[in-house]
Parts: C-alpha cells; sequence; structure tokens
C-alpha cells in the first residue's frame, strides 16, 4: 500500500502500528489541518536549508539551499494568502507534530557534520523527504481536500516540490 | 542563421542598425523602413518550464519573460554573462536582444530548467 510507504518514509511507524485507518490518518485531516501539515513541511525544509547555509561551503548545495529557502517561503506566502481570504486559521494536528519531532533529530544529526559528509547526508535527506511529502500531498492530501482554491495551490506546491525532488535527486548524484 | 558579432557592434538595436548602415551593407535605401522594426516575443514560464523552449530572434528585438509560477526564476545564459535577475510570480523581465544572450540559457534557481534563443546578427 503506497500510504504505509509514505509513513515509512516520513518515519511515521507509530501511525501504521495504531491502523492508519483510524481519525490519526493522513488522508482524514480537514482542509485546515492539512494547510497546517504543509506550512509545517515548508519550515522544516526552510530550517533544513538555513542549516545547508551555516554549513556548507559547496556552491551548489549552498545555491539549492537558497532555491529551498525561496520557493518554500514563496508557497508559504501564497498558503497565508489564501488563508486570509478565506478568513481561516491553520490546525495543529498529530502529523504536524510527528514531521516537526523528526526534524529536530535529523537538524541535531546534520548539526554534527561537516564538510562533503555533510553536503551528502543533507542532498540525501532532502530527495528523501521531498518524495516523502510529495508522495503525502498527493495521494492523502489533494485528493481530500475540499476548498477548490486550496486544492489547486496544493496542485501548483505539488509541481514546485516535484522540480525540487528532481533538483535533488541532481545533487545527491554530484555529492556521492 | 546565429552569428557571433562583435560587441561594440551590438551595443544596442540602434547601433548595430547604424554600424551595418555605415558599413553600407543595406540595400539601396537609407537606414529606416518598415521591415526594420525590432519585434516582440513573449516566454513564458510555466509549471517550470520556458515556452517557447526555443526562441528565433533577431538582435534589437525585445523578448519578454513572464512567469506564471508560484515560484520565483531567472533566465539566465549558461555561461552566466547575461542574467534577467529574479522574476516573481506574475512579474515580467522585459529586454532588447544583444549577442551576448545567443545561445542556451537556463534557470539559476532550478537548473533543469533550459531553453535556447537563436540570436541572428542581421537585423529586420
Ligand atoms: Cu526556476
Amino acid at each position: 500500500m503506497r500510504l504505509k510507504a509514505i509513513l515509512l518514509t516520513l518515519g511515521l511507524t507509530a501511525l501504521i502500528g495504531h491502523g492508519i485507518a483510524h481519525a490519526q490518518s493522513p488522508a482524514e485531516l480537514n482542509d485546515l489541518e492539512i494547510a497546517h501539515v504543509a506550512y509545517t513541511a515548508d519550515n522544516i525544509d526552510i530550517r533544513y536549508a538555513h542549516l545547508a547555509m551555516a554549513i556548507s561551503g559547496n556552491t551548489e548545495i549552498r545555491e539549492f539551499a537558497a532555491t529551498m529557502i525561496r520557493d518554500h517561503t514563496a508557497v508559504n506566502e501564497q498558503a497565508l494568502a489564501l488563508l486570509k481570504k478565506l478568513g481561516a486559521q491553520p490546525q495543529d494536528n498529530f502529523l504536524s507534530q510527528t514531521l516537526q519531532k523528526n526534524a529536530e533529530k535529523l537538524v541535531d544529526e546534520m548539526s554534527g557534520l561537516r564538510g562533503a559528509a555533510f553536503d551528502k547526508r543533507y542532498a540525501e535527506n532532502e530527495l528523501a523527504y521531498h518524495k516523502a511529502v510529495n508522495n503525502l500531498v498527493e495521494n492523502a492530501f489533494i485528493p481530500n481536500i475540499e476548498n477548490a482554491e486550496v486544492k489547486a495551490l496544493f496542485e501548483a506546491g505539488l509541481k514546485i516540490f516535484k522540480a525540487h525532488e528532481g533538483h535533488a535527486a541532481m545533487m545527491v548524484a554530484k555529492t556521492k | 542563421m546565429t552569428v557571433r558579432i562583435e560587441r561594440r557592434a551590438v551595443l544596442s538595436g540602434a547601433a548595430a542598425v547604424i554600424t551595418v548602415a555605415a558599413l553600407g551593407l543595406q540595400t539601396g535605401k537609407p537606414t529606416k523602413g518598415a521591415d526594420r522594426s525590432p519585434r516582440k516575443h513573449v516566454v513564458e514560464i510555466k509549471n517550470f518550464a520556458f515556452v517557447p523552449s526555443n526562441l528565433n530572434v533577431k538582435i534589437g528585438d525585445v523578448i519578454t519573460w513572464i512567469n506564471r509560477d508560484i515560484a520565483p526564476h531567472t533566465a539566465t545564459t549558461t555561461d552566466r554573462s547575461w542574467d534577467s535577475g529574479t522574476i516573481k510570480k506574475d512579474k515580467s523581465h522585459r529586454v532588447a536582444v544583444t549577442a551576448e544572450m545567443a545561445g542556451s540559457y537556463f534557470c539559476r534557481f532550478h537548473p533543469h530548467m533550459r531553453a535556447t534563443l537563436e540570436v541572428s546578427a542581421i537585423p529586420h
């Protein structure tokens, strides 16, 4: 099952144990919870990118990280503008919290690396992270979003993150 | 045809026209004429692609790049000698074609986005 693979990639194995068909399944989040997950996921990638800007001396890694900051910030601005227009607030939820916890662990781990070891780990994580989030957005979120404007924004976002996934794959190949 | 020409001859479309005229390469009539007016071209940046991805232009023509994506993009020659700067969502960048813009270009932010400009040195 695809969703199971996604959750494994995101390190959300606890969800599988508890049965993902329950209320705590990504596919059952409402639009405002989904928006919160997306906003959280964007900010996590921005955080990884700032770490790369602080540690890496590799021009291509730095340019990639700058693009992550620029693009995820642009998407977040669009998301906030849409929520404002809709008069809605994103809602915190189990998935946002799990993503956040996993990200903290990864930031800790990557913070201890330097030079080529950092670049390689960062590129690999960017590829895995974008892949996982893209699967989640494509298979669990977009089919379930009710508001047409929110759905359109996620579809536009998915195109950006798929481009990032391809870009990250290039970076992984270069840091091998 | 794609031709490399000396930079001093192409400081601007107008300069190129004057130079060509001064060299006596024009047929008969004096320099102006309807067939010499620069053309306008539009390249849309949409879904992480330049559309059209290949464009035939002449020096002095005007190209407008319009970004239809949420993500900012650039149009930058592969050797980075020419760069549009950041083009944000729904913004455009308009520029008169110079010889140095000839060849392949890409988006500096998303290097897999590639396109080409075929720049012909002969004015309209
Ligand atoms: Cu781009």
